[in-house]
C-alpha cells in the first residue's frame, strides 16, 4: 500500500535520512524503530509531505505523493504524535471533528458517530464529549487524539512515538486499546517509536534505522533469533530477555519441549499461539501444577508445566546462540 | 473644602467643553489605536511567518517607542504639518509595537506539538492561523491592544500641543497658568478614559469569537469614512491659520482681547510654545503668538506685526529682588542698575538668538555682552553663596539670570548661587517669597496682570503706558511682599503677532491692523 523508494533528506549538506527504502502492505503495522536521532521521525513525515524529501518518492496506492496536493493528502492520512497536540480551545468533540469537517463531511453524521468512536478507544461518551483537553489525563488526550487521527476513516495512520509520553501501566492499555482497533478496521499503520518491546510488541514489520539508514528490515522474531550483524545485536540486547519471553510462542518451544499426558488437576489451559510471557504472566501462580496445552482445532495436545516451558525457552537460546 | 467645591463648580461649568475634549479624546486615541491594530496584526502575523524579518521590524518599532512624544511630534510638523493628522500618525507609532510585539509572540509560542498536529491533520497555513494560532493567542493579542490604548490615552494628552485637541488642552493651560483644577479637569477624564477603554476590550476579548463579524465590518465602514473625510479635508485649500501657546490663549491680555480689539476674523490653534516656532516656519500656520525678543524670530526669518492699536501690555524687565537682601547688601542696586536701559528689543532678541540659534551657552553670550559694553567679566567668585538669583525656564531668563551674576560678582565682593530654569511665574515668585531665591528678572505686565492682579478698572487706566504700570508695581510690590523692582533694562518683551517674513511682504502686512483688513478681504 505504501512505498518508500530512496528517500533522502539533507539539511544543510548534512545528511538526515539516506536513501531509505520499505514497503508497507495493506492493514499491517509498520515499525520505524531507531534511537532518537536516527531519522525515523524525518521518514515518518516525508510520507505526509510535512517533510520534503530532497530525493526519492513515496507512492500511495500506486499514485505518487508529489503529484498530490500535500493538504489534500493529510487529509486522508490519519496523524498522530507524542504531545497529542490536541486544540487546547477546543473540546474533546470538536477535536474529534476537525478532519471531517475540513473534509466538508455532513456534521450531523459524524455528530452521530462521535459516541462510538469514543467508545471504541476506551472514552465514555457522555463523560468526555464536551471536556477541554485540560481536563483529561495524559492517556485519555491520547485516546483522543488517536479518535482524532481515524475520524475520517483514513486508509493509512502516522503515529510518532504515540505512547512514549505515558506511563508504562496506562501506555500498555492505550496500546493494546489501539491495536484491536487499527486490526478491526484494517488501518495501515506506521508507527515511530525507540521502545524495542513496543516494536516487538504490536509490529507486523519492524525497520530499524541508525544514523538515517536501514540496518536490517523484518518481522520481530527474526530480530531476535536470526542472523544479525554485531550492531543490530546490541540494539536489542538491552531488553533482549524480556522482548525474547514476547516473542516466542508455545509453538516455537515445541521442538525442545516433551509434552505429557497428566490426569488430574490443572492450573489452566494455554494455547499453541500464546505468547510465553503471557503465559508467565498468567500463570505465575499455578507453580508446579500442569498445564493443558490446546491446538487451533480445539485438541488437547498434552500437559506441560511452567518450568518445563522455561526450560525448553533456554534450549532454544542455547541453540540460537551457539 | 473650599478648593473641591471649586473644582466641582468648574466641573459643571465647564461640562459641555469637557465633552467635548473627551470626544476628541477618543477620536484620537481611537482611530490610531484601530490603524495600529490593523497594521500591527498583519505585520505580527506576517512576522510569525518570516521570522527572519521579526528582528529588524521590532527593532525598528523598538526605536520609534523610544523617542520622546514631544520629539516625535516636532518630526511630524515638517512632513505633515498640525492638527490631528500628524497627532494621530504619532499615537498610531506608539501603539504598534506593542501590537506587533504581542502578536508576533503570541502566535510563536504556540505550542508547535499543536502546530505540528494542525498542519499534520491537513489545515491550510490560513486555516491554522485562523481557527488554531490567533484563537490560541489572543489573550497575548489582547493584552498588546490594551497596553498600547492604554498608553495611547496617556500620550493623547500631548497632542494639544500640535492643535490636534483633546484633554490636553486643559492639562497644557492649567500647567502654563498654575491653575491644578484646571489640570485635573483634563487629567481625571483621561484616566477614567483609560479604565473605560481598557476595561471595554476586556469584554470584547471575551465575546471575540461572536462578535468578530460585526466587528469586521463596523471597522471597515469608521476606515472608509474616515478615509473621505480626509480625502475631502486635503481637497480643501486651507485658510489662514493662528497657534498659539495655551497661555496665550487663556491669559486676560491674550487671543480673545485681541481679536475683539481688532476684530481679526482668525482662527487660531492651541500648541506648544517651541514646536510653533516650526510649524509657522514650515508653512503649517500662517500666524503665532510668540514673545518679541525670542531668538527664533531672526533665525526663522519672521516677521513681528507692529501692534499699532497698542493692545499688548508692555512687558519690561527689571531686577525684582527681596528688600531684605537690599538692606543686607546695598551695593546691589547700584550695580545692577549699571545695566539699566542697556539692552534694546534688537539687542535682547539677538542675545538669545546666540543661544537658540549659534548654540551658545547662555554664560558664554553673557559673557560677550558684558565685554562688548566694555564691562568687567574676568571674575568668577567660588565659596560659599551670599546671594541666590532664580529665573524661569526659558532662554532669555537663563541669558539675564548669568548676566546678573556676572556683574555681582565683578562688582561686589558677594558670591553668586543660581538657581536657574525654574518652572514658570508661580514658582519663581514663590520661591522668592520664601526667601528660597534672592531675586530674579520679572517682567511688568507680568507682576502687574499676574501677580497683582488689580480690579478691571485700574488694568483699562494704565495697562498701555509703560511708565504707569512699572510705577505701579514697585509701589505695590513694595507695600504688599516688601520687594523692590530695581531700574527695567530696556527692552519690552511682550506678546507679539509674527509671520514668515515672504508670506508678510507678498501680502504687504506690517501690522495688526493690516492683516485684520486683509482677512476681512
Amino acid at each position: 500500500m505504501v512505498q518508500a523508494e530512496s528517500l533522502t533528506k539533507t539539511y544543510e549538506e548534512k545528511s538526515v535520512v539516506e536513501s531509505v527504502s520499505f514497503q508497507v502492505a495493506e492493514g499491517e503495522v509498520f515499525v520505524l524503530l531507531g534511537r532518537s536521532g536516527c531519522g525515523k521521525t524525518t521518514t515518518l513525515k516525508m510520507i505526509n509531505r510535512l517533510v520534503e524529501p530532497t530525493s526519492g518518492q513515496v507512492i500511495i496506492n500506486g499514485k505518487r505523493t508529489s503529484q498530490q496536493d500535500p493538504i489534500a493528502l493529510r487529509r486522508n492520512i490519519g496523524y498522530v504524535i507524542q504531545e497529542n497536540g490536541l486544540f487546547p480551545h477546543y473540546t474533546v468533540e470538536e477535536n474529534i471533528s476537525v478532519v471531517p469537517e475540513l473534509l466538508g463531511h455532513d456534521r450531523d453524521e459524524m455528530r452521530s458517530r462521535l459516541p462510538d468512536l469514543l467508545t471504541q478507544v476506551g472514552l465514555s461518551p457522555e463523560k468526555f464529549i464536551g471536556k477541554y483537553p485540560k481536563e483529561l489525563s495524559g492517556g485519555e488526550q491520547q485516546r483522543v487524539a488517536i479518535a482524532r487521527a481515524i475520524a475520517a476513516r483514513p486508509p493509512l495512520l502516522l503515529m510518532d512515538e504515540p505512547f512514549s509520553a505515558l506511563d508504562p501501566i496506562t501506555r500498555s492499555d492505550v496500546r493494546t486499546n489501539f491495536y484491536r482497533l487499527s486490526k478491526k478496521f484494517g488501518i495501515t499503520v506506521i508507527m515511530v517509536t525507540h521502545d524495542v518491546a513496543e516494536a516487538i510488541e504490536i509490529a507486523d514489520h519492524i525497520c530499524l534505522m541508525e544514523e538515517g539508514r536501514i540496518l536490517r528490515q523484518g518481522e520481530g522474531k527474526d530480530f531476535l533469533f536470526g542472523d544479525n550483524n554485531a550492531v543490530v545485536a546490541s540494539f536489542f540486547d538491552a531488553a533482549r530477555f524480556e522482548t525474547e519471553l514476547k516473542v516466542v510462542t508455545i509453538t516455537d518451544l515445541l521442538s525442545s519441549l516433551t509434552l505429557k499426558d497428566e490426569e488430574g488437576a490443572v492450573a489452566g489451559e494455554i494455547g499453541l499461539d500464546d505468547r510465553l510471557y503471557s503465559v508467565l504472566d498468567k500463570f505465575s501462580r499455578a507453580k508446579i501444577l500442569p498445564l493443558n496445552v490446546r491446538g487451533q482445532d480445539g485438541r488437547t495436545h498434552g500437559t506441560t508445566t511452567l518450568s518445563s516451558l522455561l526450560e525448553a525457552f533456554f534450549k532454544l537460546e542455547r541453540r540460537r546462540s551457539s | 473644602m473650599e478648593e473641591r467645591m471649586n473644582l466641582i463648580e468648574l466641573l459643571l461649568d465647564k461640562r459641555l467643553e469637557i465633552g467635548a475634549k473627551t470626544l476628541e479624546h477618543l477620536w484620537l486615541t481611537g482611530i490610531s489605536v484601530l490603524l495600529a491594530v490593523v497594521i500591527g496584526l498583519a505585520l505580527g502575523i506576517l512576522l510569525s511567518r518570516k521570522q527572519r524579518l521579526a528582528a529588524p521590524v521590532i527593532g525598528f518599532a523598538n526605536v520609534i517607542q523610544t523617542i520622546p512624544s514631544i520629539a516625535l511630534l516636532g518630526f511630524m510638523i515638517p512632513l505633515v504639518g498640525i492638527g490631528s493628522t500628524p497627532a494621530i500618525i504619532a499615537l498610531f507609532l506608539y501603539a504598534l509595537l506593542p501590537i506587533i510585539r504581542n502578536t508576533y509572540t503570541g502566535i510563536s509560542d504556540v505550542d508547535p506539538a499543536v502546530k505540528e498536529a494542525g498542519s499534520g491533520l491537513g489545515m491550510t497555513d490560513w486555516q491554522l492561523l485562523r481557527k488554531v494560532e490567533i484563537p490560541l493567542a489572543l489573550p497575548v493579542i489582547f493584552a498588546g491592544i490594551r497596553t498600547a490604548t492604554v498608553i495611547n490615552v496617556g500620550v493623547a494628552t500631548l497632542c494639544a500641543l500640535i492643535a490636534a485637541g483633546g484633554l490636553g488642552e486643559f492639562i497644557f493651560t492649567g500647567i502654563a497658568l498654575n491653575n491644578v483644577q484646571l489640570i485635573m479637569l483634563g487629567a481625571i477624564p483621561a484616566a477614567l478614559l483609560a479604565i473605560l477603554l481598557d476595561a471595554l476590550l476586556g469584554i470584547v476579548q471575551k465575546r471575540i469569537r461572536e462578535w468578530i463579524k460585526p466587528l469586521l465590518i463596523l471597522l471597515g465602514i469608521i476606515f472608509a469614512a474616515v478615509l473621505i473625510y480626509q480625502l475631502l479635508q486635503a481637497t480643501e485649500e486651507r485658510e489662514l491659520l493662528a497657534g498659539l501657546p495655551a497661555e496665550f490663549m487663556e491669559r486676560r491680555d491674550g487671543w480673545e482681547g485681541l481679536k475683539e480689539a481688532y476684530n481679526l476674523q482668525l482662527e487660531g490653534v492651541q500648541m506648544n510654545a517651541g514646536l510653533m516656532y516650526d510649524a509657522v516656519r514650515n508653512d503649517k500656520v500662517d500666524v503665532i503668538g510668540g514673545y518679541s525678543t525670542d531668538g527664533r524670530i531672526d533665525a526663522y526669518r519672521l516677521r513681528v506685526l507692529e501692534d499699532d492699536k497698542k493692545y499688548f501690555p508692555p512687558y519690561y524687565v527689571a531686577p525684582l529682588l527681596r528688600k531684605a537682601t537690599l538692606e543686607k547688601y546695598p551695593e546691589l542696586r547700584e550695580v545692577l542698575n549699571r545695566l539699566g536701559g542697556s539692552i534694546s528689543d534688537e539687542r535682547m532678541r539677538n542675545l538669545n538668538y546666540r543661544v537658540d540659534h549659534e548654540k551658545k551657552s547662555p554664560k558664554a553670550v553673557a559673557t560677550e555682552f558684558l565685554s562688548e559694553s566694555g564691562m568687567k567679566t574676568d571674575l568668577e567668585r567660588t565659596g560659599k553663596a551670599d546671594i541666590t538669583i532664580g529665573g524661569k525656564n526659558f532662554t532669555e531668563q537663563f541669558i539675564l539670570a548669568e548676566l546678573f551674576r556676572l556683574l555681582i560678582e565683578n562688582n561686589t565682593s558677594l558670591n553668586v548661587e543660581l538657581k536657574t530654569g525654574l518652572g514658570g511665574t508661580q514658582i519663581v515668585f514663590e520661591a522668592l517669597l520664601a526667601g528660597e531665591i534672592d531675586l530674579y528678572p520679572e517682567y511688568t505686565g507680568t507682576g502687574f496682570l499676574v501677580l497683582l492682579s488689580p480690579d478691571q478698572q485700574t488694568v483699562e487706566d494704565i495697562i498701555w503706558d509703560k511708565d504707569a504700570v512699572y510705577l505701579y508695581v514697585k509701589e505695590n510690590f513694595a507695600e504688599q511682599f516688601d520687594l523692590a523692582w530695581l531700574d527695567p533694562l530696556g527692552f519690552n518683551n511682550t506678546y507679539a503677532l509674527m509671520m514668515r517674513e515672504e508670506t508678510a511682504q507678498e501680502s504687504g502686512l506690517a501690522s495688526i491692523s493690516d492683516l485684520a483688513t486683509y482677512l476681512d478681504e
